[in-house]
Parts: structure tokens; sequence; C-alpha cells
């Protein structure tokens, strides 16, 4: 007996390193919202090894830190999918409400938060078992969100309101609000939690907001209908996506400049920064790929064919 | 039958509850593409003239306020007397390649869905974005017509004239209809 339960032992020892083994590797998750799938990008190798059916038009995403849950909003399907990474399999669908798009997970993966884009309200869900904690309600058709490094604040770009509010986390209630560009879309926080930049798609350009104070203190003009941004090299440059010029726009964030457009696929959407802090992949909406940029040498180095309506819109590729 | 009036009502409250929960609109896209038999010069040269949309076989006349400027307003009045106006948001000679948005459209008709009142545009879409591009390829050319648009209901539970069949429809008409006139006037 004894024996026989230090051979099990063994066996599950084994199964779990194998395990990490596979999440060793970083990997993102692309959205194809008009096939209904998920294309699982491993990036060391920069291929797609597996297409995951995902129904009800998947669009936001949402990759835990630890790289074992993917978490994917589902429109049509009234809340998000849960993609285990261990499986590659959707083992749960969660159901929060019929406008949901904009999708994060806080740091220290306690809480995930869904943007109703009709009932212009934000749900926090527990990360552990779904149950809903709480819905406010926020400004006018609530798209990007992004948590603080800490998991202490929320913040959520407004679309119709052209604002973005900031959401204490600890009673998950509106701490403050501040007026950005036309249309914000996508969000990206720097590491310190200090600084956010605020995509906005109808005045192409990029608000930047200080998050203590929750001021806006520039404007930087990008191309045309930006939609997404994330930041790269220690957060010395901000990567812009320009759905309608088919380029990423790419701003030194000390002097808060463009310094080049980089072409990439047609009508870019989302964009996440892989953990080398260098490479950056842009999911190209309309061919249905991933560009995969080099924000050093400021240069695509890849181009992966993934599915029908390639959105990503979050944070796509997990840090471990 | 008291077991098929269960299922009836089971099926109605699965309707019902689709109904209620239907989504959102999602962004749908259109692409044809041509291979024309001529010079792609000589099929630029047809199409380049952001004033001139002669070449689609649903437009009766063409105006422009600033020409092949980006920015230029374009109004369309079609052969069924409704209009759509366009704005040029990328022009470039060399690629041969513009792209443009509607700004505007008529109503073609009114229709009542969940008691109220729609308009119907000319084009049943939204938010739509086109671009179109000659490329040379030897003798002959490929001519790419590419468009991005939502269904024209924005709200939940479209009526069928304004959901995403509606629009698929009416783009991948136009942009058909049209890449085979214009390859019928280059290859003339």
């Amino acid at each position: 007996m004894r024996y026989f339960f230090s051979n099990g032992f063994v066996a599950v020892w084994l199964i779990a390193l194998s395990t990490c083994q596979v999440w060793a590797a970083p990997f993102a998750c692309i959205s194809n919202q008009l096939s209904d799938s998920v294309s699982i990008i491993d990036t060391p190798t920069q291929q797609v090894i597996r297409t995951v059916p995902v129904t009800g038009k998947p669009a936001g995403v949402a990759m835990a830190r630890d790289g074992k849950f993917c978490y994917i909003s589902t429109p049509e399907a009234q809340g998000f999918a849960v993609l285990d990474m261990q499986t590659y399999q959707v083992i749960r669908h969660v159901a929060v409400s019929d406008g949901a798009l904009g999708i994060a997970l806080s740091p220290n993966q306690q809480f995930i938060f869904v943007a109703d884009w009709y009932h212009n309200t934000v749900s926090m869900l527990n990360a552990k078992d779904f149950t809903l904690l709480k819905t406010i309600t926020v400004g006018q058709s609530p798209s990007g969100l992004v948590v603080s490094p800490d998991s202490h604040w929320l913040y959520v770009a407004n679309r119709l309101s052209n604002s973005v509010s900031k959401i204490a986390l600890a009673d998950f209630s509106v701490d403050s609000t501040v007026t950005v560009g036309a249309h914000p879309f996508g969000l990206s926080l720097d590491g310190r939690g200090e600084r956010l930049y605020v995509v906005n798609v109808e005045s192409d350009d990029v608000s930047v907001v200080t998050t203590q104070t929750m001021q806006n203190i520039a404007t930087i003009p990008v191309s045309m209908l930006p939609y997404a941004a994330t930041l790269a090299l220690n957060d010395e440059r901000l990567l812009v996506t320009n759905q309608e010029d088919n380029s990423v726009s790419v701003i030194d964030t000390v002097t808060l400049k463009e310094l080049t457009r980089l072409t990439v696929g047609e009508r870019p959407e989302g964009i996440s920064t892989h953990p080398d802090d260098r490479l950056v992949y842009v999911a190209n909406w309309f061919e249905g790929t991933v560009s995969v940029l080099d924000a050093k040498t400021l240069r695509v180095v890849n181009t992966i064919k993934t599915g029908e309506g390639s959105r990503a819109f979050g944070q796509f590729i997990s840090t471990h | 039958m008291k077991k098929i009036t269960l299922i009836t009502i089971a099926a109605v409250s699965f309707f019902a509850v689709g109904q209620v929960f239907a989504h959102g609109p999602v962004r749908q896209k259109a692409e044809e593409d041509i291979t024309i038999n001529a010079p792609a010069e000589k099929v630029w040269a047809i199409i380049k003239n952001y004033d001139d949309m002669s070449w689609l076989p649903s437009v009766k006349s063409t105006t422009a306020d600033k020409g092949n400027k980006k920015g230029s307003l374009r109004v369309l009045t079609l052969q069924n007397g409704g209009t759509i106006t366009e704005e040029l948001k990328k022009y470039d000679e060399q690629k041969m390649t513009y792209a443009y948005k509607i700004t505007d459209m008529s109503i073609a008709k009114t229709i009542t869905h969940s008691g109220a009142e729609e308009q119907v545009p000319v084009l049943p879409v939204d938010n739509y974005a086109a671009s179109i591009e000659v490329e040379a390829n030897g003798a002959t050319s490929v001519v790419a017509w590419k468009s991005a648009y939502y269904r024209a209901y924005m709200n939940n539970n479209p009526p069928e004239e304004m959901n995403e069949e509606a629009a698929n429809t009416a783009v991948t008409g136009v942009l058909k209809s049209g890449l085979a006139n214009l390859k019928a006037l280059a290859e003339k």
C-alpha cells in the first residue's frame, strides 16, 4: 500500500513537471471574430499551434499572467469563454451580460472585469469560481480596461462619453473621471501604474493621463482611426495601431513624440508586448494575420496567418 | 397533444430568449478582386478621378469638392435617386490606390421595427470604409476592392432589412458589379 502510494505520488509529480514545461512558453491568444475561433501562437517559434473553436464572436482577450487560462469575451454569447491553456479547450462559458466586449484580469489574478457596451456597466467577477461580485455604472459604451500593477485600481475607457473612469477596487466604486479625446478605446498603463495612455479612435490621437491626479497632461497625434496601444523597452516606447492606415505608430514616451510609423497588415487592431519587452504582436483584422514587430530595430520581423477577423482586443500574451 | 404544446412552449421560449439576449454588431468585411486583360495604367486611368464614379453601374452622376485631395467629399447620385457622400481618406497615385469612407447617405425607406420607426439607408450599412487598388501583373492587372463596415442597425435585434446578411449582400453586389463593369470598360 505504501509502495503503491509512493508510485502514485511520483506519477503525479511527473505529470506536474511535464505540465510546467508546456506552460513554460509564453503564448499569444488571438481572437478571430468572424471565424469564431482563437489562434494560439507559441511565441518562441512564432507558430500557430492550435486553433480553438470559440462561439459567440470572440473579441476581447485577457490572458492570465501565469499563462494557465485565457479569458475571451464573446459578445454574441453574452459573456466570456474560459480557455484552458494546458488542454487548449474551452472549459467553461460564463454569462455576464449581453454587450460584453472589454475584458481584463487583475495582476493578482483574483478578479475578472467585463465591460458592457450597451448597458454602460463594468462587472467584477471572482476569477476562481466566476461568481458575479458587483456591477457598477460607468460612462457610455465602456470598452478598454486595464488594472494597475498593484491590483488596486481599474481604468475604463468610456467610448461615447470621451472619458476615462478610475475605479477603486477596494469597494468597486468610481473614484474619479477625466475627459480625454474623442472616442477613447484601447488603454495602456505603464509598469509603475502612474501613466495611462488612452487611444482616441475619432480624434486620431493618444491622451496621456497621470493616474494619481487623473489629469490629461498631453495629447500625441497619431494616424487614422487608432485602436489600441502597448508599451515596450522599459516603457520607453508606446506602440499604437492605426486601423485605417495599416500602420503602427511608435512613440517616444519621454518626448511624447511619434518617432516613426511601421507598416503592418490590413486594419491592425489588438496589440500586446511579449514578456521579452521587445517583440510586439499586432492582430490585423482585415487580413487575418498577426505582425510581429521588433520595438528596438523598428522592423516587422514576421507575419503569422491566423483566422478571419483577428481582433485580440486586450492583453493577449502571457508573461510566463 | 399536451406534449406538442410543451414542445411549442419550449421552442417559443428559446426563441424569445435568443431575442432578448441578441448581441451587438460585429464588424463585417467584403473583398472582391478581378483580373483585367489590360495594363494597370489603363485601368487606373478609368477609376483614378475621385469625382468620376461613372464606371459603377448604379451611379448616375458624381461631384467632388476637392478632386483627388485628401478630405475631398464626393456625392454619388444613384440611378434610383438616392445619394451617398464619401470622404477621401487616402490617395496614392504611385501605388494606384485610394481609400474613402461613407459620411452620409439618403434614406431608402422607413420601416417599423419593435414599435419604432427605423430609417434604412440606400446602402444598408454603418461606419463604412473602403479602398480600391490596381496592381500591375505584366500586361494584365488585378484590381482589389475591399471594405469594412457594420450592419445598418446598431442596436440589438436588427430587422431583416438592416442585419448583417442585408449589409453583406448589398456590399458584395456593389463590389462585384463595379469590378465586372470596370473589366468590360478596360478591355474594350
